[in-house]
């Protein structure tokens, strides 16, 4: 059974977990890796504008535990139907920091789960299909 | 590439008739709706509405020779999820980069 449309990123990092907190827990941050301007406080059910190449993206912060994890939803400006959540999530390893980064499509997963229960093989043959081309390409 | 292209795409093949015509397409080639329908429990006419239906989102085109009209499975929309898929995966390992190159 497939799992949910989801893109998966773990980052090794040579940072103390403190040191990659001051990167993902101040919005001034987000701009020295995640976007290229960024205006938002991160603390939770706070809004704020994200610039990410050439598109400007609406941002609402979900979820803080401090030090360790922020989860927040984004969508290009004006179309909240394209909503896709981001978890960020520190993991402190025996040489330095591990962030671990997952996108989801909740429109895309909230499909999927139903497909899963009326016609889940449908995920597979299209997933299955978009993973060999991947992978061949 | 705008939208979800995988939410349409799923909605056209959450149904399994769809499917198995998209199948018989791909793997026999393109057939007429009464081709189609012969030895199948489906009518005509049923079958000509889930061929729409994969027509809507791109599966399956079709071409008319005389009175005849044969569908074919069509394969541009998976590449279009591939298309999306790719760009989101790369905006974040273009991302994880730059964090590292920040990192040191």
């Amino acid at each position: 059974m497939e799992t949910d449309v989801a893109i998966t990123r773990t980052v090794e990092l040579d940072l103390a977990p403190d040191e990659l907190w001051e990167m993902i827990g101040d919005g001034d941050r987000w701009a020295d890796w995640m976007v290229d301007t960024a205006t938002l406080d991160v603390t939770p059910g706070a809004t704020g504008l994200v610039t990410d190449g050439e598109e400007d993206r609406e941002v609402r912060i979900e979820r803080v535990d401090d030090g360790e994890r922020i989860s927040f939803l984004w969508w290009p400006v004006g179309q909240p139907d394209q909503s896709s959540s981001v978890d960020l999530v520190i993991i402190p390893a025996q040489h330095g920091t591990v962030l671990e980064i997952v996108e989801t499509f909740p429109n895309t997963a909230t499909l999927s789960a139903k497909l899963a229960t009326t016609a889940w093989p449908a995920r597979v043959h299209v997933l299955g299909a978009v993973r060999r081309m991947l992978v061949a390409a | 590439v705008s939208g979800r292209p995988l939410d349409d795409l799923f909605d056209a093949l959450a149904d399994p008739t769809r499917r198995r015509l998209l199948e018989r397409l791909v793997h026999d080639g393109p057939h007429t709706a009464t081709q189609l329908a012969a030895g199948s429990e489906i009518s005509r006419q049923a079958i000509v509405k889930h061929l729409q239906a994969l027509m809507s989102v791109d599966l399956v085109d079709c071409d008319r020779i005389g009175r005849e009209v044969r569908y074919r499975a069509t394969t541009e929309p998976l590449a279009t999820v591939v298309d999306w898929l790719r760009g989101a995966s790369a905006s974040w390992d273009r991302r994880g980069e730059r964090l590292r190159r920040r990192a040191t």
